[in-house]
């Protein structure tokens, strides 16, 4: 009888040690390893290919393009091309290439190597043009060609004037790839990158990590990190419990509200950046109430936007006066107002437009690229709208069912949707979503369907000039009247943020949503 | 409503049951009363109010991450989710049921490609339907809610499915079929109530996951739309501020385990409730020895007596119940005092529930316990007083010196395990022999109680084995360490005469050659009168007589052993005038079966290993004569249950004619139920099995009514009641269930059945075997009176040769599915001419007159 | 035993087509396709037209059913949009580590619910099966997801005695004990339900063999307590269990979709979600045919089991 009973009692106790049994800890990461704690897998290292910053964050390290932003601005710089000239026509742009730059693989980056990168997206006929899709490709649509009069040359010539060319050959979708690299990998490539970045690729071990090493020959100053490992931790909360539990050296996107916790903590740093980010709501400015400006204006005037940055996103984001982010300063007016919370006034322009208790449905996101918290802001707006009499009707949707709903126009079926938007040149947004060209049935991001003649003109004129302190005030001019006409409600801009180890040095995060990691130590 | 009340009250016994009842109850009262709970509102957004934390001024549970009052959107958001979680239930509950009572039902390949289908949805990720039906219907939780029903229809359609198929081959699914129930009544009206236990407590534990698996949608965007609450999406959107502000999921994530666990321990509740074995309170699980609660001084009141190798003195053993707590345990053995000396056979003889069992179990302290408990008195063994034994002292007892030999060897050797092991352990378990010398002597002891190739033998399993092969294996067992003492409890009840007479001689002679004593209890007179020098009359847990074997059967002195002797029929005391048949000349014979085959074919499966075919009946030709009673007499495997069968239909037959009163049986069955049921019936052996457990006994009975003698339901009030008086019931007891019946009433009520359609043919399968002797002698009496007066017209079979004699006018024997010899009772019983039924009759222990 | 066993095998091959069927047809109902998915908000026509033409999307559904059946019996299970590689090195990839988190799940469920079951029931009504009975009863109301989050705060971030998430460490990790350190908290969490229902099986099982005939004479031959109950009543009881915890690996699998998010672990599970997500039909197809696949697979294999351990079920 006591046996039976030790019997159990002993293999209770075994299986309960087994779990603990095992040993406390593996090697700790040493100093010249950083961890970075992404928010996802990456969909694609190869940049022509990938659209999400999640990537960017990533490939940046790994490749350059012919110009990059300069650290701290959205303003161009040398890279692989240490100077270039535009002609005067703004038609005609001479790149002259940093001489002795080779790609990873050894293959070297000359003019050749740089026509095949914008040949590949741009040509439907070139040998590597089935590695795509290339989703940005548009972002160059305005090449007419690229050509390599010598190794150290490139010349790309434009079908017209194209103001944010240079903008556009600095943001990701412009990092030069290896063409030897391609040619081999073929559409593997985007899982074996070649650049001639910092670092070069390691390995990839699907959903644990991606390793990335110092690059011994660069060309320029050593990356002082022998490697970097990237993680993904696509839940918010446990990455954050990584991040405090020590797993993790630095860790973009925290949640708001966890914020608080390394703000307080010891040993932490947290690092934000505002970026040219606008968190919107799509009007539908063509069926339902609020074809009537009025309307629109009032759903501007209710949404306490204030505090949806304030309190829900606790900071991460400040409140949106219109439609172009401040990190264009050259490009927005700063004393413009946009539409401060005013309750009242809404009321008063319902009521003149008799929209009073006008019912309106809602398209909400579930997570998605830029959204934010978007249940949790959708709610609050919805509420917002309620205390002015607009009964709103919420209906949420997973990302890609969202993008399947609202990229193909509103139509009768919603009044509002959530969007949001990266971009690199304040002519992007306004250029893809509030033309009149841009309208659904012409293939176009307008969802909302306004229209002015005289916005569509002042975008044409802005994106030819190659003078910025005219397209600045070009902008502003665009900004007084997408801000009247309400064609969005305005929200808010991002304040991206970072959370890092006090051991990290030298990091910071950049307009461009960027994450060089070059100059990053750990003590 | 009588029946809900009572099974609440059942349910509420149960402490636990009754608290998960008063939690839930609370939660959802709380949530209905959500409008007029003085609540604020769930979704007013208070930004600058967020996560406050819980008691802060207006917000007793503090606030969510938009400042929204977290126990106004608890409540509202229970109210919700229950309501989803039900109907979710209910929904997959219907649905799923639905199809495992189909696919259990049906069988075969029905059942195949049902279960294929549920295989299917198993594996089926249930996301991606989800999203499908978003996208169809539109985001909501309702609309989510659809998947989570159809990711859980598997889980009822297995769990109904297994329980339906464990009861299509009852026998009272036969005898609704024989009351004219078409096969869907069938399926609703007698199968589904005794599934509905299971469909009941699954879907009690299922209301939890979905509750649980709808918060899982929220996390996707296909739950509930904002601003609405329900616990899932609490549960997500609090996540978002688990560091910070654990409240907010944990608020909602403490209800869902409070549901989730009260609907566990209601569903806990609900199947003890419902588990009639359990009605009575729940039983322990026997320990290693029946518990002895002695009063001061109640053990060892006589003296030793040295002479004596087993001596028993004021034994009394209770069963303490939770049925009977109120009111103390009840004695089953009310002091019984019993001497067994060295190589002494001593008998102990009583009907069911008389006590003898116990007494004989309560020796080595074997009675389960709980509930078992004894109260009084004293078994000495050898001097020793085995009640005051250690139990490690008493397991050396056990199979050592004493050993036992049960009744049913199916049941009493372990399923699973080759019965050479089974001899082996009982060996090593007393003396540490190596395993190889352990094999040998159990290939010795199969050779001493004679069975066939021994060797080979003892690495079968029980189920590979005969009877009487099995009841060997287990005397080989209680033999292994030559014990002192043998307990053989029932050892032959239920084998086959012939086996029967084998088994006793074998007992006999092994007794005689070891010197062994025996208590053998049993019904049987006979069979004490064959093996056992002294007898005990047990009744009513009392020895009322004992003494010598002989004289007690000749010279009963206790009016109890005289009103038994009288009631056992004994083989040639019950002669009867011949009365000549009623030939086929005025109304035709009742039954007419020509050459009548029962093959059941041999099983090819799609890749090789096969069953040869195996024939049951080799073309059976018999005539009954209306008013006739014809005996059928044979042994197992005979064929004369497959013949039963066969004449009402329960069985398809491969080959022959069956007329009933000179009609076709085809042609019957061909017209539906109703024509067949009229025509003839069928009495099964155990009424237990054949009554549905959860219909009244008005329910039973109205059915053949209903259905085959289309009675309005104006008339069949008095109708039942007549059909009750009839058997001599007393009509109350109509609305009683069949558990609530004794064996002999609930046989009547199987009786009254199979009259209430007019039927005047009746078949009677083993119609009293499973009664005592003295109900069935009743049970013969009523019989004899109501075909009496109906005219009716018996197919009666038995292994039990003295009761044929009792009742046939005309006997047909049975062997290896053909009929050996037919004759005249008294003819055939007094003279029999083929040499199987001379051996058969040879075989029936008899009483010394 | 062979036979039965070729021939549910046979019938798997029905249910995978009938599967994939469906599951083709659902994932071409839902919207967005996987060109949205891969352009996101930059899918103009012109960029969806010519990836649906670079991803076979611009065929019929039927020669879409029929190229990848083709396929699959060629033995290629196409490449993943999404993640633009092959279809089978990913799914082999997470299943494995699946295998590893619902395996360790199941041993742990079945050795805790088993030991635990026998205990309550031996003990019956006695302090042990009290505890055990309100242990199993918490065990299987818990919230998984949101026990496991409590278990990560408690155990990892407050007193960092076990890791976070992930499956091996993010450096010089890999070895045996590496893994199941980190598997400890997922496995666990995974198993806190099963083990539950395990135990209340294993308790009642043993219970009704407890009262049965043979295990009295099991007692009558003498053998001592331990060799009743382990011996006898147990192996009898475990015809019942083990279909039982055939089940259980179902659901643990299905389980392990919650657990390997709040964890991080790189199974098939979070790779299932996010093939969904990003409409990536070649990879669904992939996963859902092996997790259906395993999953008639497990329910064999307690099948065999149960058939191995009772002869009396026939072959």
């Amino acid at each position: 009888m006591t046996g039976f009973r030790r019997a159990l009692a002993g293999l209770l106790l075994g299986a309960l040690l087994a779990l603990p049994g095992a040993p406390l800890r593996a090697a700790p990461v040493p100093k010249d390893v950083l961890v970075v704690g992404q928010i996802a897998e990456p969909a694609s290292l190869d940049p022509a290919v990938s659209t999400a910053t999640n990537d960017f964050r990533i490939l940046v390290n790994l490749y350059e393009g012919l110009v990059r932003y300069r650290p701290g601005t959205l303003d161009v710089e040398p890279a692989l091309a240490e100077r270039w000239s535009v002609s005067d026509d703004g038609l005609t742009y001479r790149f002259t290439l940093r001489p002795g730059v080779t790609f990873h693989d050894g293959t070297p980056c000359d003019a050749q190597a740089v026509k095949f990168n914008f040949d590949r997206m741009l040509d439907r006929t070139h040998p590597a043009a089935d590695t795509g899709p290339f989703p940005l490709a548009f972002f160059f649509a305005a090449i007419d060609r690229v050509e390599a009069p010598d190794p150290l040359t490139v010349r790309i010539t434009l079908k017209e004037p194209f103001a944010p060319f240079l903008s556009n050959l600095a943001y990701p979708t412009g990092l030069i790839v290896s063409p030897t690299a391609v040619m081999k990998e073929g559409r593997g490539f985007g899982r074996r990158p070649v650049g001639t970045g910092p670092f070069r690729f390691v390995e990839w071990q699907g959903s644990r990590r991606l390793t990335i090493e110092r690059n011994p020959d660069y060309w320029g100053t050593p990356a002082k990190l022998r490697a970097v490992i990237f993680r993904p931790v696509s839940d918010p909360n446990t990455r954050a419990m990584e991040m405090l539990a020590g797993g993790l050296d630095v860790m973009v996107e925290v949640p708001a509200d966890a914020l608080s916790q390394f703000r307080d903590g010891d040993g932490f740093r947290v690092h934000e950046q505002a970026g040219p980010h606008l968190w919107f709501l799509i009007l539908n400015t063509r069926h339902g109430p609020l074809k009537d400006r009025r309307v629109r204006q009032a759903v501007n005037y209710a949404i306490d936007k204030r505090a949806i940055a304030d309190s829900i996103l606790q900071g991460t984001a400040i409140p949106a006066r219109g439609p172009t982010a401040p990190a264009f300063d050259w490009a927005t007016d700063p004393a413009a107002t946009g539409y401060p919370y005013d309750p009242d006034r809404a009321r008063a322009l319902l009521k003149e437009a008799r929209a009073e208790g006008a019912r309106l449905t809602f398209y909400v996101a579930e997570g998605g690229s830029g959204m934010l918290d978007s249940v949790a802001m959708g709610t609050a707006i919805q509420a917002n709208l309620a205390a002015v009499g607009l009964a709103v009707t919420i209906e949420t949707y997973e990302w890609n069912s969202f993008l399947a709903r609202v990229n193909g126009g509103l139509g009768e079926a919603a009044d509002m949707a959530e969007m949001a938007w990266m971009t690199n040149d304040p002519d992007t947004l306004p250029y893809l979503t509030l033309r009149s060209g841009a309208l659904p049935e012409e293939g176009g991001f307008n969802s909302g369907y306004y229209a002015n003649p005289e916005l569509d003109r002042l975008l044409e004129r802005a994106r030819r000039s190659g003078d910025r302190d005219e397209r600045g005030a070009l902008y502003r001019q665009a900004e007084r009247i997408i801000v009247e006409d309400a064609p969005w409600a305005f929200v808010a801009h991002w304040k991206q943020n970072a959370v890092t180890t006090a051991a990290v040095r030298g990091f910071a995060l950049e307009p461009s949503f960027f994450l060089l990691l070059d100059r990053v130590s750990k003590d | 409503m009588r029946g809900g009340l009572a099974l609440l009250r059942r349910v509420m016994r149960n402490r636990l049951a009754a608290l998960g009842l008063v939690l839930l109850t609370l939660i959802v009262l709380a949530a209905l009363a959500a409008h007029v709970l003085p609540l604020a509102d769930p979704d007013a957004i208070d930004p600058a109010r967020r996560l406050l934390p819980p008691f802060s001024a207006g917000a007793w549970l503090g606030t969510d991450t938009l400042g929204r009052d977290v126990l106004a959107r608890l409540v509202w958001g229970t109210r919700l989710s229950l309501g989803v979680g039900v109907a979710a239930s209910l929904l997959a509950a219907l649905v799923g049921s639905a199809i495992g009572l189909v696919a259990g039902y049906a069988g075969g390949r029905t059942d195949g490609v049902l279960m294929r289908g549920i295989d299917v949805l198993m594996a089926f990720p249930y996301l991606l339907l989800a999203l499908a039906i978003v996208a169809a219907l539109g985001p909501g939780l309702l609309n989510a809610l659809y998947a989570v029903v159809v990711a859980n229809i598997p889980f009822f359609a297995r769990n109904v499915r297994g329980a339906t198929a464990g009861l299509r081959r009852r026998e009272f699914v036969d005898a609704a079929r024989l009351s004219g129930m078409g096969e869907a009544r069938i399926l609703l009206g007698e199968v589904l109530p005794n599934v509905l236990p299971v469909i009941i407590i699954t879907a009690s534990t299922t209301v939890g996951w979905m509750i649980l698996e709808t918060a899982g949608l929220s996390f996707l965007g296909l739950g509930s739309q904002p601003p609405q609450a329900d616990l899932g999406s609490m549960l997500s959107e609090g996540r978002k501020a688990l560091i910070t502000a654990p409240h907010v999921a944990a608020v909602p994530g403490l209800v869902v385990f409070l549901i989730v666990m009260s609907m566990n321990l209601i569903g806990d509740g609900l199947r003890d409730a419902l588990d009639p074995r359990l009605r009575s309170g729940i039983p322990g699980a026997p320990g290693a020895a029946t518990r002895v609660e002695r009063a001061a001084g109640g053990g060892g009141n006589s003296a030793p007596d040295p002479g004596a190798l087993l001596q028993v003195t004021g034994l009394r053993t209770a069963f303490d119940t939770a049925g009977n707590r109120a009111d103390g345990p009840v004695d089953a053995v009310k002091g019984v005092d019993l001497r067994v000396a060295p190589g002494e056979c001593l008998g102990i003889i009583g009907e069911s529930g008389s006590g003898k069992s116990v007494t004989a179990l309560s020796i080595a302290r074997l009675v389960a316990s709980p509930p078992g408990v004894v109260r009084g008195g004293s078994v000495r063994f050898a001097g020793d007083d085995l009640l005051a034994l250690p139990v490690g002292a008493l397991q050396r007892l056990r199979g050592g010196r004493i050993a036992y030999v049960f009744q049913d060897p199916l049941t009493t050797l372990h399923p699973l395990m080759p019965v050479g092991a089974q001899v082996a352990e009982a060996l090593r378990a007393h003396r540490p022999v190596p395993r190889a010398e352990a094999d040998r002597r159990v290939v010795e002891l199969f050779a001493a109680v004679k069975l066939p190739d021994p060797t080979t033998l003892v690495h079968a399993h029980p189920h590979e084995l005969s009877g009487g092969q099995r009841q060997r294996v287990g005397i080989a067992m209680a033999l292994a360490n030559d014990p002192e003492l043998i307990i053989a409890d029932e050892p032959t009840t239920a084998l086959d005469v012939t086996v029967q007479a084998e088994i006793l001689d074998l007992l006999d002679d092994l007794r005689r050659r070891r010197g062994l004593a025996v208590v053998f209890i049993s019904h049987d007179f006979g069979v004490i009168a064959r093996l056992c020098d002294r007898v005990a009359v047990m009744f009513q847990g009392e020895i009322v007589e004992e003494g010598d074997t002989r004289s007690v059967l000749t010279r009963p002195r206790h009016a109890y052993t005289r009103r038994l002797l009288a009631a056992v029929p004994v083989l040639g005391r019950s002669r009867r005038p011949e009365t000549p048949p009623r030939g086929a000349s005025s109304v035709g014979w009742a039954v007419e079966v020509r050459d009548l085959v029962k093959t059941y074919a041999a099983r090819r499966s799609l890749f090789g290993r096969s069953r040869p075919a195996v024939t049951a009946l080799k073309a059976v030709s018999l005539r009954v004569a209306a008013g006739e009673t014809l005996g059928i007499v044979g042994e197992s495997g005979s064929g004369k249950s497959t013949l039963a069968r066969s004449l009402v239909g329960l069985s398809r037959p491969t080959g022959g004619t069956v007329r009933l009163d000179g009609r076709p049986l085809a042609e019957l069955a061909a017209e539906g139920p109703r024509a067949l049921g009229r025509t003839v019936q069928y009495v099964f052996q155990d009424p237990l099995s054949s009554l549905n457990p959860r219909k009244t006994i008005r329910r039973t009975l109205t059915a053949p009514l209903r259905f085959l003698a289309g009675v309005p339901a104006a008339e069949r009030e008095g109708r039942l009641a007549g059909l009750m008086r009839s058997v001599d019931l007393d009509p109350a007891i109509l609305d009683r269930y069949p558990h609530e019946l004794s064996g002999g009433q609930a046989q009547r009520v199987a009786i009254a059945r199979a009259l209430a359609a007019g039927a005047r043919i009746i078949v009677l399968d083993e119609a009293v075997s499973a009664l005592d002797v003295s109900v069935r002698q009743q049970v013969l009496h009523l019989l004899a009176a109501l075909k009496e007066r109906h005219g009716l017209t018996y197919l009666f079979i038995s292994h039990d040769l003295a009761v044929v004699e009792a009742i046939a006018d005309r006997v047909v024997v049975m062997a290896a599915g053909a009929i050996v010899e037919e004759g005249p009772g008294d003819r055939l019983f007094a003279a029999p001419e083929h040499p199987y039924t001379r051996r058969l009759i040879a075989a029936v222990p008899t009483l010394p007159s | 035993m062979r036979s039965y066993i070729l021939g549910r095998l046979a019938a798997l091959v029905p249910v995978l087509f009938g599967l994939s069927v469906i599951v083709f047809l659902i994932m071409a109902l839902i919207p967005g396709d996987p060109a949205t998915a891969i352009l996101g908000p930059y899918a103009t026509p012109e960029n969806v037209a010519r990836l649906r033409q670079d991803l076979g999307l611009d065929h019929s559904l039927p020669v879409r059913y029929a190229t990848w059946l083709g396929n699959v019996l060629a033995g290629d299970l196409g490449r993943s949009s999404s993640l633009n590689r092959p279809v089978l090195d990913e799914v082999t990839e997470r299943f494995a580590a699946t295998l590893v988190l619902a395996g360790a799940a199941l041993v742990l469920a079945s050795v805790l619910g088993l030991l635990a079951g026998i205990l309550s029931a031996v003990r019956q009504f006695g302090l042990a099966d009290k505890l055990v009975t309100l242990a199993v009863l918490v065990g299987i109301s818990m919230p998984t997801f949101w026990l496991g989050l409590l278990l990560i705060l408690v155990f990892a971030v407050r007193w960092q005695l076990l890791p976070v998430s992930g499956m091996v460490s993010i450096y010089g990790g890999g070895d045996l004990p590496d893994l199941l350190w980190h598997l400890a908290l997922p496995a666990a969490t995974l198993a806190i339900v099963a083990a539950g229902v395990i135990a209340r099986l294993t308790r009642s099982a043993m219970l009704e063999v407890l009262r049965q005939d043979f295990v009295r004479t099991a007692r009558a031959k003498g053998l001592t307590e331990r060799r009743v109950v382990f011996g006898h009543a147990l192996r009898a009881a475990m015809v019942t269990v083990i279909p039982v915890i055939g089940i259980q690996a179902g659901f643990v699998l299905g389980g392990a979709v919650y657990i390997e998010t709040v964890f991080q672990w790189p199974g098939i599970g979070r790779m299932l979600v996010n093939a969904i997500a990003t409409r990536d039909v070649l990879l669904v197809q992939g996963g859902v045919l092996v997790v259906a696949a395993s999953y008639v697979l497990f329910n064999l294999l307690a099948d065999i089991l149960q058939r191995l351990l009772d002869p009396r079920i026939a072959p």
